[in-house]
């Protein structure tokens, strides 16, 4: 592919831009053509980032297989998408697995993982003593 | 006039050895590509996702990352075995940036990291292409 080394230092640029908190997600319900799910093909979380006045639109969408006539498998992968300057088309990046890894750093981050794990560190997540527990 | 057809039947019965023998090799590639190559593919992909993961926690991941880079260049390794000239040269390259990386007395910076990463992301897409070149054949 002509722009494939262009494509994949996009898709690192993004990763790493999110990892360092210069790029903000945030999870939004699907829209437009993200709204039709099929038999084949159901879309998943949505996120959506601003990034020099284009909209960015991140999502996990989930595709039936067929391992043979009878026995079907899903596998999820995620879809990369840009907009035009007025936000209201889109061109979806070539599929590349890197892209599942810019996936898991917005999900990382959207449901903040680490802000999370210090309150557990911390003690924040644990039931009072005298609490008994509802059965 | 025997003598003469005898020499003969020997050098045409080299020959056919000799064919015989690649196109043995040649079957016996085919059956290794096709068995292990998209194993290797995978694992490849897993390399360069734990790298991005990894990279989150930069530098203080850098014992991980470092043990992470020794074993995608076993991956490399293998994968030099299987592919041809031109994607071997490629191979070659990063296999190099790794041992590098690996070869500084300092932790690497993250933009060297980086671009390993970006690199092992290119390189993934060619096995993935070479993978299906090679149900086809």
């Amino acid at each position: 592919m002509k722009n494939r080394s262009k494509i994949v230092a996009a898709i690192t640029s993004l990763i790493r831009k999110t990892q360092e908190g210069a790029l903000q997600w945030k999870a939004v319900p699907p829209t437009g053509d993200l709204l039709v799910s099929t038999n084949e093909e159901t879309v998943g979380a949505v996120y959506v980032a601003e990034m020099a006045g284009r909209l960015l639109r991140l999502y996990s969408y989930t595709r039936r297989y067929w391992a043979d006539e009878s026995l079907p498998y899903w596998q999820e992968h995620a879809g990369l998408e840009v907009s035009d300057e007025n936000k209201k088309s889109w061109w979806r990046f070539p599929h590349h697995p890197a892209t599942a890894d810019l996936l898991e750093a917005v999900r990382y981050r959207t449901v903040g993982v680490d802000q999370f794990l210090d309150k557990l560190a911390a003690g924040h997540g644990e039931r009072p003593e005298n609490q008994s527990v509802e059965r | 006039m025997l003598e003469l057809l005898g020499n003969l039947s020997s050098i045409v019965g080299l020959g056919i050895t000799v064919w015989v023998l690649l196109k043995v090799r040649k079957i016996q590639r085919g059956y290794l590509l096709r068995a292990r190559l998209p194993a290797l593919g995978r694992r490849l992909g897993r390399h360069r996702s734990n790298l991005a993961s990894l990279l989150d926690e930069y530098p203080s991941s850098a014992r991980e990352v470092q043990a992470e880079l020794k074993k995608c260049r076993a991956t490399l390794r293998s994968l030099r075995r299987m592919v041809g000239r031109a994607l071997g040269v490629e191979l070659n390259r990063i296999e190099r940036r790794i041992a590098h990386i690996c070869g500084l007395s300092e932790a690497a910076t993250a933009n060297q990291i980086w671009e390993l990463y970006g690199d092992l992301g290119g390189l993934e897409e060619d096995v993935r292409n070479l993978v299906e070149d090679v149900e086809w054949r």
